[in-house]
């Protein structure tokens, strides 16, 4: 993400470092994002992702180093850069008194650019009991709420931090659409942060890894898939394989007659040419989010 | 429309009814009665002080409870939104409070009103409530109203009167410097990670929505020992490798829910900080009495233990009233357990009649210690010493304070308050008749009468929470004010 310049990244991160008592858990980032991408924000638990988002909405200070949200500091942010942000939490704190319906008007009165219609559709969509106190709902449905609250002001930055953690795959389905259609209708940018990685797969085309408060992954999720295959290796004449040694292999699995190896290369015709030398036949499958994220960690974590 | 959302947070039938009760009190029972006022000055005070006061704290309570939830650094303009919103009904609460004064007291000036009103209506404005449960601003408000009876009384007329417009525009400078300062951006960002509920909407979500306190109860006191301890800070070991079979054991392990995470405190840690309390106040009830009745301070608090009524409720109720508050400072905390509800039951009836137990003979010493200082100081020492009136008292407490726990247990609101309200008046009046007692109660009949009643309220309590276990959900934690200012809480 290096080819956007500062004025049009919606955020961009310069050596931002945050402890909690001692504790670091964000450490020299430096990222920018820039606008129009559905970026997914992985990372195991701890990682900093909650954090990152905290300071991007303005919520948490840095300790040090600097944050940029839609061009503002993120500590400064203000009325202008607040109407175009929406922040989704984890687990947010509501009014507790309040009907989820009486607590989406008293946030609505903040917004000069509320989509009534919009929230209408979305509380049908996400089934939101609207009459019942916010006091009253389950976990998932005080999600819901949020999620309401974080996307009817039409944003055009909109981060979300685990936000369908207690959603049932109904539900899942269905806000992803939403977000698909925000991003066809609006063209916002969208930080997600989520554990569901088979949801967030289908949804973003960046991808930014966190691990121990650094980043340790930032690139286009094509290029991220491309890079990581699974190869199933088998003798022509159906005798056992040797052992395969080879920088880009990350993990090889052995059975009677055949092997799959992990690996990462950005060769295009690494299967070809790995078959070739070893006079073998190889066939390579994509893999998916889920399992490239344990390989993307335990390879960073090799390398420190 | 946005006027609407405001009034839904400033609840105005509420909070009028609530602030006319309390000037209403202030105005005569406390200001006539207590402080000795005459009737012109007390209502003078209740009015141009007392009203501005509470209406501030109702006011500031509206305006504040949006911005103390992290959502509100993310709402665009709501500083500015919630301080115009406080301007104007400061302005409106001032004229309407000037108009009140002016009319009780037609020869005080309303500019001066006026601008006194301004300024002790905007004064809570400056609470960002992250102390004291959140209650900075009510006992300020409580220090400023008893200063003016007691030090300014009569004088504050002609003061008014003498100084008009250095009050009226000392009064605006001192609202509009309120006003700013309680809306500050530096101060958005600590009120959105303290949580707060106005005063309007918590009074009556105790007696109606008890989860929803003690998700808020749990939410503070976890702030507040985070703040206290820091974020790291592990609490205490649990060393016991076994639990054992009985009660007492069980009650130890919710003794550790209640203190473990935090670093002090224990359960004679809980007594002893009541101790100190009712010392405290016997104290601050002896100088008071002091002040508006003229004796002398060793005098009244020798008279803490005499039998009579003397110097009218506050003195008098501080026995019964430091006792409820003690009985009910440790909670149970609703944990997954592996114990039967039935033996929950029994454990939390145990740990009652201990808490109780303990209420009764620590407030009680304290107390009489009180009072043997100033029977040994002035030299006027009361028959026994006063043990017999205090323990007159004790027993009869005895009798009621576990009927009020079991009334507090119902389910339904209105059964508690129904329940609730003639065992509180039973307290008041074993204080005002126990002169009456005191000879009937230490005879056999008398003290084989009181066992009867007190093993007889003892059952009542065991089949509340009895019934109670067997039927409620198990998933909110029982609380009540005390854990909040003692911090006992466990965060969960």
């Amino acid at each position: 993400m290096t080819s956007t310049t500062t004025a049009t990244a919606p955020l961009l991160f310069e050596n931002l470092t945050k402890n909690y008592a001692g504790q670091v858990a964000l450490n020299a980032i430096n990222l920018k994002i820039p606008a129009g991408h559905v970026v997914g924000l992985l990372g195991r638990n701890g990682a900093g992702k909650t954090t990152l988002l905290q300071v991007a909405a303005g919520l948490v200070l840095p300790t040090a180093g600097t944050c940029r949200t839609l061009g503002q500091r993120s500590d400064l942010l203000d009325s202008p850069e607040l109407t175009r942000l929406g922040f989704v939490m984890q687990e947010a704190k509501f009014i507790e008194w309040m009907t989820v319906a009486q607590h989406l008007e008293f946030t609505a009165s903040y917004y000069p650019n509320w989509d009534r219609d919009l929230q209408q559709r979305l509380t049908g969509i996400l089934e939101v009991p609207v009459k019942r106190k916010i006091a009253e709902l389950s976990t998932g449905d005080r999600q819901k709420v949020g999620i309401l609250l974080g996307v009817c002001h039409r944003p055009a930055l909109l981060l979300l931090d685990e936000p369908m953690s207690a959603l049932d795959p109904i539900v899942r389905a269905r806000m992803l659409d939403v977000i698909l259609e925000r991003l066809r209708d609006d063209g916002c940018t969208v930080v997600i942060s989520s554990h569901l990685l088979s949801d967030v797969e289908k949804i973003v085309d960046w991808i930014v890894a966190l691990e121990a408060g650094r980043v340790v992954e930032n690139c286009a999720l094509d290029e991220l898939q491309e890079s990581f295959a699974e190869w199933t290796v088998t003798a022509p004449d159906g005798s056992p394989l040797p052992a395969f040694t080879a920088p880009f292999i990350l993990t090889q699995q052995r059975s009677e007659r055949l092997v799959r190896l992990t690996v990462r290369t950005s060769e295009p015709d690494a299967v070809e040419n790995f078959a070739a030398s070893h006079g073998v036949t190889a066939q390579s499958r994509r893999l998916s989010l889920d399992e490239i994220f344990p390989l993307l960690l335990a390879a960073k974590k090799e390398v420190r | 429309m946005k006027l609407l959302i405001y009034l839904r947070f400033l609840r105005p039938l509420r909070s009028l009814k609530t602030v006319a009760f309390y000037t209403g009190i202030g105005g005569w029972a406390f200001g006539q009665t207590l402080f000795h006022l005459d009737p012109k000055t007390a209502w003078l005070i209740a009015l141009a002080v007392a009203l501005p006061l509470l209406l501030g704290i109702f006011i500031a309570g509206a305006a504040h409870e949006p911005m103390h939830r992290p959502f509100a650094l993310l709402l665009p303009g709501i500083r500015e939104r919630q301080r115009a919103a406080a301007t104007v009904s400061v302005l409106i609460a001032a004229l309407a409070t000037t108009c009140g004064a002016a009319w009780a007291s037609p020869s005080v000036s309303p500019p001066a009103i006026f601008g006194l009103a301004c300024a002790l209506i905007s004064f809570p404005c400056i609470d960002r409530h992250q102390v004291l449960g959140g209650l900075g601003s009510g006992l300020a408000s409580v220090a400023i109203w008893l200063f003016t009876c007691l030090a300014v009384g009569p004088n504050l007329g002609p003061t008014l009167n003498c100084f008009p417009w250095i009050f009226l525009l000392g009064g605006l400078a001192i609202s509009t410097i309120c006003q700013v300062n309680g809306f500050l951006r530096e101060s958005l960002r600590s009120r959105a990670h303290t949580p707060f509920i106005a005063y309007q909407t918590i009074f009556c979500s105790y007696l109606f929505h008890r989860g929803m306190v003690a998700r808020w109860q749990a939410e503070i006191s976890a702030r507040r020992t985070q703040s206290r301890q820091g974020s790291s800070a592990t609490g205490r070991d649990w060393k016991v490798h076994s639990v054992g079979p009985t009660s007492f054991d069980w009650i130890r392990v919710f003794w550790h829910a209640n203190f473990g995470g935090r670093k002090r405190g224990s359960f004679v840690g809980v007594q002893m900080t009541f101790a100190i309390m009712t010392l405290i106040n016997a104290a601050i009830a002896s100088g008071i009495a002091c002040m508006t009745h003229h004796h002398q301070f060793w005098d009244n608090l020798a008279r803490l233990a005499a039998p009579e009524l003397m110097y009218g409720i506050p003195l008098a109720m501080l026995q019964p009233g430091m006792i409820v508050l003690c009985a009910l400072a440790l909670p149970l905390q609703r944990l997954a357990y592996p114990i039967s509800r039935e033996r929950l039951a029994r454990v939390e009836f145990w740990q009652i009649t201990v808490q109780s137990a303990a209420a009764l003979v620590i407030i009680t010493a304290s107390i009489l210690l009180a009072s043997l200082i100033g029977q040994f100081v002035s030299g006027k020492l009361l028959a026994g010493y006063g043990l017999p009136a205090l323990l007159t008292v004790d027993l009869q407490m005895a009798v009621l304070l576990p009927l009020f726990v079991a009334a507090g247990k119902l389910r339904r609101p209105s059964f508690r308050i129904l329940a609730g309200i003639p065992i509180v008046a039973a307290m008041m009046l074993t204080v005002f008749t126990t002169s009456h007692w005191i000879d009937r109660i230490f005879t056999l009949p008398g003290v084989l009468l009181l066992l009867i009643a007190i093993a007889f309220s003892q059952w009542v309590l065991w089949r509340r929470l009895h019934r109670l276990y067997a039927t409620t959900d198990m998933v909110v934690g029982t609380s009540f004010t005390s854990p909040l200012l003692l911090g006992t809480a466990t965060p969960r």
